[in-house]
Parts: structure tokens; C-alpha cells; sequence
């Protein structure tokens, strides 16, 4: 966990020296783009090849949406006290 | 949008690859993988970090602003950690990782798969894909009943990019700046919260 942290907030020192450059930024960025097209690419050939996984494809999506869902209500609903008492009224 | 078809026709391709179980590279437990998972996350961070909307964003700063993804965080995580109570399959630190991709499905998911494994990452992708579609489809209504900070909670980290225009369109442009503070927040905020909740 250490070893990521430390990685990518180097990563963030960097960019932060080097923002003004924005030619390495932007082709920072495709390859960030690339590298994920390229990792979910592999991702999806192990869980395509992962027998457990695509019996069960129906479950996992089950329990996919109820995460999501709880997540989605879990913050809708601290938004929506947060814009009653603090942000309504403004203005 | 775009983006996301793109990314996720590659991962649709991958898993036909696998099913005809033609497998150039396993992902997990293989060292080029965790290597090339610290190089992304590398290249994240100096994107992150030069990333002129986050230097704007900074100057906008106040108490009530950063409240908005520390909600989001909140509820997240509280939502997700109740939800686990009633699933038998998935306990609370599996429940918490994939809330805590905040709708960043691509990241998320390659975390997870990597450091816990493949069938949750796959719980992930989905969960946090559905995030993003919800709040897409669901922004009009959360906006009129909800309030205005509704829909942003609801992009989590994709209010930032992908859920921004249709959230600009029904919570106002006075209200963009903080949908995009509290995605780059909370895009930011991702790598590091799910990797330590799942390692």
C-alpha cells in the first residue's frame, strides 16, 4: 500500500513542477489513456477466460448494483441535508 | 462518454479473447503487471499534478466547498458498509474498496483486481460503470428533488469529466465549479483510499 502511495504522489510532485509544459502533460496523459485501454484489455481476457467468474456473471452483476446503488443513495442523501442546511439559503 | 465506450470496448474485446481462451498475459500474479500498474499510477499522478483545472480549483477553496466530497466520501462508504450487512458473498473491506471507486471504474477495478483479485475487481467495474450510468440518467430527477449537490454526490469522482455536462445542465453553472472540485477531489482521492482499504 506504502509503495503506491509513494509512487504516485512522486508522480503528482512532478506534474505540479512541470504543469507549465504542457506538451509532456498532454502526452503524459494519452499514455495514461493507452496504459488503461491496454491493463482493462488483459483484465478482460482473464475474467473472459475465468470460468468461475462468467458462471456467475449474473450474481457479480447483482451485487454490482446493489453497491452502487447503496453508494448513490448513501451520498444523495448526506448532498442533500448538506444543501438544505448549508447551501440553499445563499445567494 | 466517448472515452468510456472506448475503454470499455477494449475490456469487452479482452474477455472475448478470453473466453476463445486466447491469453497473451495474465494481469494477475505476474510481475509485469505490478509494475505496470506502479507506472500508471506514476503517469496519474503527474497528470493529476499538471492538470490545470486542479491548480484553478484550488484558488476556489472554502469550508462549504470541500464539504461536498467529503460527503460523497461519507456516504459512500457508509452506504456501501451497510449494504454489506445483507450480502452474504462480499464482507465490509470488499463492500468499502468498490465504494470508494466513487464511479472511477477503470482505476478502481485494476486495483482490485490486482491487490485483492478478479472476481471482485470485476464487482467493481460493474458497480462503479452503473455509478457513472445512474447519474447520468437519474441527474434530473436527483436535481429537482434532491437538491442541487444531489447529482454531484452522485458522479462521485465522474463529475469532474463525464457526468459534467448533463449535471452543468440541470444544477446551473454556478454549481459546475463545485462539481468539478469534488470530482478532482475525489479522482484523486481514489487510488490512494482503495488500495488502502483492500491492502
Amino acid at each position: 500500500m506504502f509503495d503506491v502511495i509513494v509512487i504516485m504522489s512522486i508522480g503528482i510532485l512532478i506534474g505540479t513542477l512541470i504543469h507549465k509544459n504542457k506538451n509532456t502533460i498532454q502526452l503524459v496523459e494519452r499514455f495514461v489513456t493507452y496504459a488503461i485501454w491496454l491493463l482493462l484489455f488483459f483484465m478482460g481476457t482473464s475474467i473472459g477466460a475465468n470460468e468461475i467468474i462468467i458462471k456467475n456473471i449474473g450474481t457479480l452483476g447483482l451485487q454490482a448494483l446493489l453497491l452502487s446503488l447503496s453508494a448513490i443513495i448513501g451520498s444523495v442523501f448526506l448532498a442533500y441535508l448538506l444543501y438544505r442546511f448549508f447551501f440553499k439559503n445563499e445567494k | 462518454m466517448k472515452s468510456s465506450l472506448i475503454i470499455l470496448m477494449f475490456f469487452v474485446i479482452g474477455i472475448i479473447f478470453g473466453l476463445l481462451n486466447i491469453i497473451p498475459l495474465k494481469i494477475v500474479n505476474s510481475n509485469i503487471s505490478t509494475y505496470s500498474l506502479y507506472l500508471l499510477m506514476f503517469l496519474v499522478g503527474i497528470g493529476v499534478g499538471g492538470d490545470r483545472k486542479t491548480w484553478k480549483i484550488l484558488k476556489e477553496i472554502n469550508i462549504k466547498i470541500l464539504l461536498v466530497p467529503f460527503i460523497v466520501i461519507v456516504g459512500s462508504l457508509l452506504g456501501t458498509a451497510v449494504l454489506s450487512l445483507f450480502l452474504k458473498d462480499i464482507n465490509i473491506k470488499e463492500a468499502l474498496a468498490v465504494g470508494a471507486g466513487f464511479g472511477y471504474y477503470s482505476l478502481s477495478s485494476i486495483i482490485i483486481t490486482k491487490f485483492h483479485g478478479e472476481t471482485l475487481g470485476v464487482v467493481a467495474l460493474i458497480a462503479n460503470l452503473i455509478r457513472e450510468i445512474t447519474t447520468i440518467l437519474l441527474t434530473p430527477l436527483l436535481a429537482k428533488y434532491f437538491g442541487k449537490l444531489a447529482p454531484i454526490a452522485s458522479g462521485g469522482a465522474t463529475s469532474m469529466d463525464t457526468t459534467l455536462p448533463i449535471i452543468t445542465k440541470f444544477v446551473g453553472k454556478e454549481y459546475a465549479i463545485i462539481s468539478v472540485f469534488s470530482g478532482v477531489v475525489l479522482t484523486i482521492l481514489v487510488p490512494f483510499l482503495v488500495t488502502f482499504i483492500i491492502k
